[in-house]
């Protein structure tokens, strides 16, 4: 069977619905949580001085009042707060997120042509965070209460207090000013004419300085839980076997103790998530990367509320997403959370 | 007193982290005496290094200005932020988290959504959401990362209080003929004060983090130097004088590590399980 096209598919499809229940309660939770996101953007558009149409006379360079009044009635304006409220959801459902006064486009293309840089620069801060994260917690645990632990411990203590875009400012300063090994912002070179394999390596190099500068924080954060992970379970009964056994040392601490202490980061990766994405939005302004923190950030300076709170929808859907993801990994690893 | 005492002669790292705040925070109170006139005035020719002129300690910037009474007054606006901030979110956290734990039922699942809801929209986008609509300010910065930041606060308490609901303690204080607002906050709250004070010190390094990172972008107060300010300053002058961004980066290092570190020292005071 192994090898047989289908195989694949078909393992999918019935992990899918083993883990069905999962999915089920992560998008019952979601749908109250998108709807009271909803309403707080709606609100605080309405607690903003001047409405949208305020923002395209103002961005049209001032126009009629009759004009406007007949703007305000297409877009349900006039109407008391509740029934504006309803065809806010409503549009919302359909994805209509308004039109940006400033960029005077439709906010849900300015937001997706961002979005894949974004994700992208999530993604590799992660798996960055949660490599080195791991390593250096088993390392520090397998050491616990001698200086390498110690060390490791103060490491994280002074990494986590450090503001990421600093971090970023030093990594710049180091690596692309100093000893001009890596490109000082960007995602890619402008106009080289790169393809394929060599496009894909360039965008790399662009992104490794941002790529450290966003993932320092959660490296702080899980080698500390999978530090405790693995002195939690140094004296469960199976290690104890583990080593009565003569497993060697070091296959005890991997192959027993980290597979198991790995879980709780990886659920803390799904808990990280919108911590991780409102970091990218300053690091990508300071690598002037062109995704969603770049374009929240010129909404901000422009007063583009219509952009903005497409963005806290958005960003939420993204936190959603993950989180739900990471549930389906924590799945596919750990039986029990399946059979809960 | 002298119970704490005690405990922090045997902590160092956490003595350590309670001076240095408390030192922080006195040079944030006597900034106006120690440098006395507007930190955003030139004072010197400009982009003197560290170390290079006694009366200028820290050198100065590209307008010619001490960093020294820079850091001094940007401590002011990082500390009351910090703390303002930290201390409205706590109060919002524990009364929702209160409220959800000891009702329960509808009570429960409505502020547990809303909770839900203000966590999944990352705190930051949240943040600039409020600054464009309010406008930047001290107190949009404040109420930015408050609003943002009680959520974790409220989950704590909310699972400490509605253990607590279920226990001995509780039932004697009904038979007694206590209220539930004196049960909750005479007999629950001091028994939680600990893992809410950790939350806390958290609540506040994060808080000093997040307003360093907005006023980097330029949206914090701009009638005030803030460090975030500064370093956006010494951003353009990363291949002349990286110094200018680099030290105001080390201040908020060295105040962050010590409120971590002040806020172990304070659970482990408050902690009566610990008292002999």
């Amino acid at each position: 069977m192994a090898g047989s096209p289908g195989t694949g598919s078909r393992g999918l499809g019935s992990f899918l619905a083993a883990a069905w229940p999962v999915i089920r309660r992560r998008l019952l939770l979601a749908l109250p949580v998108l709807l009271l996101v909803a309403c707080g953007t709606f609100g605080l558009l309405h607690l903003a001085p001047g409405d949208a149409v305020d923002a395209m006379v103002i961005a049209g360079g001032g126009g009629d009042a009759a004009l406007a009044s007949e703007l305000r009635a297409r877009y349900g304006l006039d109407q008391p707060l509740l029934v504006q409220l309803s065809l806010y959801l409503l549009r919302l459902l359909q994805f209509d997120f308004g039109v940006s006064p400033v960029h005077n486009r439709p906010v849900l293309a300015l937001i997706t042509e961002r979005l894949p840089i974004s994700l992208l620069l999530m993604l590799t801060a992660t798996a960055f965070a949660v490599s080195l994260g791991v390593v250096l917690g088993v390392s520090a645990a397998a050491a616990a209460g001698r200086w390498r632990d110690r060390l490791i411990l103060a490491a994280a203590l002074v990494i986590y207090a450090m503001p990421s875009f600093w971090v970023g400012l030093m990594l710049i300063l180091v690596f692309a000013v100093t000893l001009g090994w890596l490109p000082v912002g960007g995602f890619e070179t402008a106009a080289s004419g790169l393809s394929g394999m060599a496009r894909v390596l360039d965008i790399a190099r662009h992104l490794i300085l941002p790529t450290l500068a966003l993932a320092l924080l959660f490296v702080s954060v899980h080698l500390r839980l999978m530090r405790a992970g693995m002195l939690d379970l140094a004296g469960a009964d199976f290690v104890r076997m583990a080593r009565a056994k003569g497993v060697p040392r070091r296959r005890v601490l991997w192959a027993h103790l980290a597979r198991n202490a790995v879980l709780p980061v990886i659920a803390m990766v799904g808990v990280q998530a919108s911590t991780l994405l409102g970091g990218a939005v300053v690091i990508e302004s300071v690598f002037s990367l062109p995704g969603l923190g770049r374009l929240a950030y010129d909404s901000v300076v422009a007063r583009d509320l219509a952009t903005l709170m497409g963005l806290v929808v958005v960003s939420a859907v993204i936190v959603l997403t993950v989180t739900l993801v990471v549930d389906l990994v924590m799945a596919a690893l750990d039986p029990r959370v399946r059979l809960r | 007193m002298t119970h704490f005492a005690r405990r922090l002669r045997r902590d160092v790292p956490a003595l350590a982290g309670l001076v240095t705040l408390v030192l922080v925070g006195a040079i944030a109170l006597a900034a106006p005496w120690l440098y006395p006139g507007d930190p955003q005035d030139m004072v010197a020719r400009p982009l003197i290094w560290p170390f290079q002129d006694a009366a200028l300690p820290l050198g100065t910037d590209r307008l010619g200005r001490d960093l020294a009474a820079g850091l001094a007054h940007g401590a002011r606006v990082s500390l009351l932020v910090g703390f303002a901030a930290a201390a409205a979110a706590v109060l919002v956290g524990v009364t929702v988290g209160c409220l959800a734990g000891w009702f329960g039922g509808l009570v429960d699942d409505s502020l547990m959504r809303v909770t839900d809801a203000v966590q999944t929209v990352p705190g930051f986008v949240l943040a600039l959401a409020l600054v464009a609509v309010m406008g930047p300010g001290v107190g949009t910065v404040i109420l930015a990362i408050a609003v943002s930041s009680w959520t974790g606060t409220a989950r704590v308490v909310r699972a400490e209080v509605s253990s607590w609901r279920e226990r001995d303690l509780v039932a004697a204080c009904r038979v007694m003929g206590m209220g539930s607002g004196e049960i909750l906050i005479r007999q629950i709250l001091p028994n939680i004060a600990s893992p809410v004070i950790v939350l806390a010190s958290v609540v506040v390094a994060v808080a000093i983090l997040v307003e360093s990172a907005l006023s980097f972008l330029g949206l914090g107060d701009p009638a005030l130097v803030s460090w975030g300010s500064m370093i956006a300053e010494g951003r353009g002058l990363l291949r002349r004088a990286w110094f200018v961004a680099a030290v105001p980066g080390v201040a908020i290092i060295i105040t962050v590590v010590s409120v971590s570190l002040a806020g172990e020292a304070v659970t482990a005071a408050l902690d009566p399980r610990d008292r002999q």
